[in-house]
Parts: structure tokens; C-alpha cells; sequence
């Protein structure tokens, strides 16, 4: 008799073996990540908060073991559950903060391709958390460490450039596996930023009114659509 | 004169000054290659482009065409089909007239040089799928210092393979057929539109309007690195990494330190998914090299730039050395040429990036215009 017990076993043993194949196929031919788990972090500081991007991509070799690490079920599909447990999992790894003081970083979504893609070593799970900060104008520091899983992954850690006129990023040092990231940087104050679009915005009135005023003056006489728009002459 | 006007004309003139050079600056970056060139390589693509689509029958057309606004236009990566799921004409698909049509169009599309690199990337992924160092069937185009055929034989009459796969198919296909022709838009001279070009380790976008036209986001790639065909040593992206180990052996202790990064980039940062993003710059500002190793950067930047038709290439490079300033190299890794090493140069409307594998054999770059990627820009104008 069939029992569910002897199935999952049979399936088990049809995916290793499907797996092994696909490491031996693939490796063979095209040596794409293999053995490590590739943690690639994005920062980027924001008035208002730092939003981390984590793309974790493993390869086929420790596809298995990161699978099975999300699968609690064993139902060889990644549930949004079982994707919400881990993706907390491996934010409890990471440690970010502020000018020294730890922030709590929520998970703001994430993708994650389905079981098949991820052993075949050709896609990733990207997720995105944020931790709400409250800056002043002045220097400031943001570190980031990712300690996940450090005994098969290779990390990266860049900061974005900024999209607010706000943020200038300064000096950035990182430890030679990019698994710590500190960056150095100043926050503008508002009032500067809208100074510099109301610089930009009197030069650029100062510049047409100078042009019509130049027009008016040079073209009077040769130019009888200024004379018919003189209300003097009318 | 009263005074207020000769303030005003004061004024007029100081402002139309600077206006004159800001306009002269921009004249300068496209001075290079009059727009009529630019123009004329476009109806020229747009021809070749109509002559491919003209092979095709209905249900061929559609399959190769796609609307200008469609999700198509950021369809691309580096890995094997199925591995990622790529359409349009498929190589293996086409008829020899077609890929002879497909290979003309790139001749037109691509410089010498850039036309040399994408077969020289396709042959080798053939030499994945064969495991034979000595290349393809027969016919393929020569490499090396010898001047690329563009006749498009060699791929036009290679060999038919369907791929390496795994046990019971769906595995990753490999093999200079397995490489896909997409249009993104019409084909035009002047209207808005994209050709696609890819397969493994290869993704070439190529946006034109009118007489503009950028290559941003394209991805040339190689594995193996180095290949023996017809007894020649072929190295589809072997200038950029020598040109690269020269460079950062050029600079003094100084500007070294200021060029290496002190960690480790296993992969590309700005790679596929990545389009119109930009990370803080690092290394050393283009700026604080002197003339000679200036020279030397724009001329690793230009292998880059240098694979679209050079009447796209020569405004292109006019453009970026205008953000000299603004421009880094940034490297990774020992500076002994024949180690694996990672580099990267990087402006405000450029990011090439070369990224070792691991290994020597297996190269990712990436070149990228976060201001620009597949044509933001000239949309915006």
C-alpha cells in the first residue's frame, strides 16, 4: 500500500535526483553562482526613513538547504506564510542604525519566484523593509550589517543615490566581505532645499523679463506688433 | 541710455553669455557626428529592420513585434533560455535568408568592433554547448586581429544545435542559435522604437528616435573568456580587461589607493532588474588622472559605448567626457592582469560595470545610462 509517507519520500527522492542533475548539467556548462548564497543589499536614506532592498539569490547547490529552510510544511511550494516567517528571519539578522541607535526594520514587501525557479539557481527573493527615522539638518551616520546565514553567503552592500536634494552622501567604509556598510551623511534643511528652487525660479524670471524688456526697447520701431501692443499708442 | 536699460542689457548680455556656452557645450557633444549621420544610420536601421520583418509571414511578425510601451522593452537577462523565458525570433527558428537578414541588420546596428564582440560572445556560448575548442560546423565569422565578417555566414550557416539540456528537456539551452530578435515599436526613422538582441550572456536594447539613440541597458558577457577558433586565441571581452589592468597599473600609489576598494564585489550591482538606478559613486574622480590615464579611461569606456554604430557612439562619447568631474574608477581585486577583477566606471549618465564570475573564464559587464535607460530621456524631450 501507498502511504502518504512513502510518497513524499518518492517525491523526494525524484526532486534530489532532478536536482542533481540540474547541478550537473548546469555546472558543467555555465558556472553560475553554485555554492553561495548571494545577499545583495541596497540602501537607500530618505528624509523620512532608510529603506533596505535585499536580493537573495542562492545557487543551485544550496538552493535545497535555503528552500527548506522557508518550507516548514514540506509541501515543496513557498506559501505567503512561510515567506512572511522567513522574511522576518532573516531581517532579525540584519542590524541597522541611526547615529548609533538601533532601528527596527518592517518588512515592506517582498517577491519571491516560485521553489522551481530558485533551485534551477535563475532567480531571487527581493524584499524590502523600511525603519522610519526622524532626522535634523546636520551630520549623520547610518551602519548596516547583514549576518545571515554567513557560513555559505557572499554579500553586497551599496547605498542608492539619493533622491531627495536634501541627502548628500559622504564617505561610505565597508568590511572586505561587504557584509557592514557605514555611511556618513548630511541632512539639508528644508528651507535650503526650497531656497535653491527659489533661487533657480527668481534667476529664470529675472532672465524673461530682461527679454521682454530688451525686445520692447530694440524692436519698437521696427517691430509694428509691439507698437500695436503698446497701450500708449492705441 | 537710461540707466535701467543698460542695467538690462547689461544683464541680457551676461545671461545670453552663459546661455551661448551652456548651448555650445550641448552643440559640442553631438558635434562629433552631424545629426544628418545619426539620422541617416537611423532610416538605414529602420530599412534593415523592415527588410527582417519582411522575411517573416504573419504569424512570424507578430511574434517578433511588440508595442513601444510594452513590458518587452525591460525583458532581457544574461541567463539561458528557458532558464529565463525569452521571445521573439529565435536564431534556431529562422530560416537562412532570415538570419541572414538578422545578421545585416546588426551589421548596421552595431559598430565593427561591437559587431566582432557579439558573434565572438555568441561562438562561445557555442563552445558551452559543443565542448569543443575548435568552434562551430563550419563557416563561422573569424576572430582575433583578423576583420570580422559581417556577412553573417558564419551564424546564417553554423550549426543547427537545439541545445544543451538537461535529462528530459526544459534545461538550459545553449549554442550561438539560441540568441532571440525582438522589435519594441515600429520601425522607423523617426518615430520611437527598440531592437533587442539576446541570449545567454548577451542583452543588446538599442533605442532609436530619429537621429538619437542609446544602447543603455545592454549587457555583453563571456564564458569562456578565452577560446581557441581556427587557431586563433579569440577574447570577446579581452580589450576591456587589458585595457582596464593597464589603466589601474598607469595610476601612482595615490591614485591606486584612491581607485581600490577595500572589499570584495562577487557580481554586478547595477546588473539586470536594476534600470534607471544609480549608487553613490567610488574611486577615484576621473578629474585627478592626468591627461595620458584620462586618455586611457575614455578609451576602456568607448569599448563599451563603442559596440553601437559610431554615429551613435562618437556624440555619446563627446557627452560623457563633458562630466569629467562628475566621472569615477573604481576597482576591486589584484592589479595583476590574468587575475579576476572587478571594475568600474561611473558618471552621472553612465555605469559600466566588468564582474568576474569567480573565475577569469566567465565575465558579467553591464553598461547602463541611469538617466537614459531605453530612452527615457529622448521620451522626455
Amino acid at each position: 500500500m501507498t502511504t502518504e509517507r512513502s510518497l513524499r519520500a518518492g517525491r523526494t527522492a525524484t526532486l534530489a535526483l532532478a536536482v542533481l542533475a540540474t547541478v550537473s548539467v548546469v555546472t558543467d556548462v555555465s558556472a553560475h553562482r553554485r555554492d553561495e548564497y548571494l545577499q545583495a543589499a541596497r540602501i537607500s536614506i530618505e528624509p523620512s526613513r532608510i529603506e533596505v532592498e535585499l536580493d537573495l539569490t542562492p545557487g543551485i547547490a544550496v538552493a535545497e538547504s535555503i528552500i527548506a529552510g522557508i518550507d516548514s510544511d514540506r509541501d515543496g511550494a513557498l506559501s505567503p506564510n512561510e515567506m512572511h516567517d522567513y522574511v522576518a528571519q532573516v531581517l532579525k539578522a540584519v542590524d541597522l542604525r541611526s547615529d548609533g541607535q538601533s532601528l527596527r526594520l518592517e518588512a515592506i514587501g517582498w517577491d519571491v519566484p516560485d521553489a522551481a525557479a530558485l533551485r534551477r539557481g535563475d532567480d531571487s527573493i527581493r524584499l524590502r523593509a523600511a525603519a522610519p527615522l526622524r532626522l535634523t539638518s546636520g551630520s549623520h551616520q547610518v551602519s548596516f550589517r547583514n549576518s545571515y546565514r554567513p557560513d555559505i553567503s557572499v554579500y553586497m552592500a551599496n547605498t542608492l543615490a539619493p533622491d531627495s536634494d536634501r541627502i548628500a552622501v559622504g564617505a561610505q567604509r565597508r568590511d572586505p566581505e561587504q557584509r557592514e556598510l557605514v555611511v556618513d551623511y548630511t541632512v539639508r534643511s528644508e528651507a535650503f532645499a526650497s531656497s535653491s528652487a527659489w533661487k533657480f525660479a527668481s534667476i529664470a524670471g529675472l532672465l524673461l523679463v530682461t527679454i521682454l524688456w530688451l525686445l520692447r526697447v530694440w524692436c519698437r520701431p521696427a517691430c509694428p506688433r509691439f507698437d500695436r501692443l503698446d497701450p500708449r499708442r492705441a | 541710455m537710461p540707466s535701467l536699460p543698460r542695467f538690462a542689457t547689461l544683464s541680457c548680455l551676461v545671461l545670453s553669455g552663459i546661455a551661448a556656452v551652456g548651448i555650445a557645450q550641448r552643440a559640442s557633444s553631438s558635434a562629433s557626428a552631424s545629426p544628418a549621420t545619426q539620422a541617416e544610420v537611423t532610416a538605414r536601421l529602420a530599412a534593415s529592420a523592415q527588410a527582417v520583418l519582411a522575411t517573416l509571414d504573419e504569424a512570424g511578425r507578430a511574434k517578433v513585434q511588440f508595442p513601444f510601451d510594452s513590458p518587452q522593452k525591460t525583458r532581457w537577462s544574461n541567463l539561458p533560455s528557458p532558464m529565463f523565458q525569452r521571445t521573439g525570433l529565435r536564431l534556431a527558428d529562422a530560416t537562412a535568408a532570415q538570419k541572414t537578414a538578422v545578421m545585416a541588420l546588426l551589421s548596421v546596428a552595431l559598430s565593427r568592433d561591437g559587431y566582432r564582440k557579439v558573434t565572438e560572445i555568441m561562438r562561445g556560448d557555442e563552445m558551452l554547448r559543443t565542448g569543443d575548442t575548435s568552434g562551430p560546423a563550419r563557416g563561422a565569422p573569424n576572430g582575433g586581429g583578423a576583420p570580422p565578417d559581417r556577412s553573417g555566414a558564419g551564424i546564417a550557416g553554423g550549426a543547427r544545435g537545439r541545445g544543451r539540456g538537461m535529462p528530459g528537456g526544459g534545461g538550459p539551452e545553449f549554442g550561438q542559435d539560441q540568441y532571440y530578435l525582438a522589435f519594441v515599436g515600429t520601425p522607423s526613422a523617426t518615430a520611437p522604437w527598440m531592437l533587442q538582441f539576446g541570449g545567454h550572456h548577451l542583452a543588446i536594447n538599442l533605442t532609436l528616435m530619429g537621429s538619437e539613440a542609446t544602447m543603455a541597458p545592454s549587457l555583453p558577457a563571456a564564458q569562456p573568456a578565452t577560446y581557441t577558433f581556427e587557431g586563433q586565441t579569440i577574447r570577446p571581452l579581452g580589450r576591456e580587461n587589458d585595457k582596464a589592468f593597464g589603466l589601474i597599473n598607469a595610476l601612482d600609489a595615490n591614485l591606486q589607493r584612491q581607485a581600490i576598494l577595500g572589499y570584495r564585489v562577487p557580481d554586478l550591482v547595477l546588473g539586470p532588474g536594476q534600470d534607471g538606478r544609480s549608487i553613490q559613486p567610488e574611486g577615484v574622480k576621473a578629474s585627478a588622472l592626468s591627461a595620458p590615464q584620462q586618455t586611457m579611461l575614455w578609451d576602456l569606456v568607448r569599448e563599451w559605448t563603442g559596440i553601437m554604430n559610431d554615429a551613435f557612439a562618437e556624440p555619446r562619447m563627446a557627452e560623457l567626457r563633458s562630466h569629467l568631474n562628475d566621472t569615477y574608477f573604481a576597482w576591486s581585486g589584484p592589479t595583476t592582469n590574468g587575475s579576476a577583477a572587478y571594475f568600474r566606471v561611473q558618471g552621472p549618465t553612465l555605469v559600466i560595470e566588468y564582474a568576474p564570475q569567480g573565475t577569469v573564464d566567465h565575465i558579467h559587464t553591464i553598461y547602463r545610462d541611469p538617466t537614459n535607460d531605453y530612452g527615457a530621456k529622448f521620451a522626455r524631450r
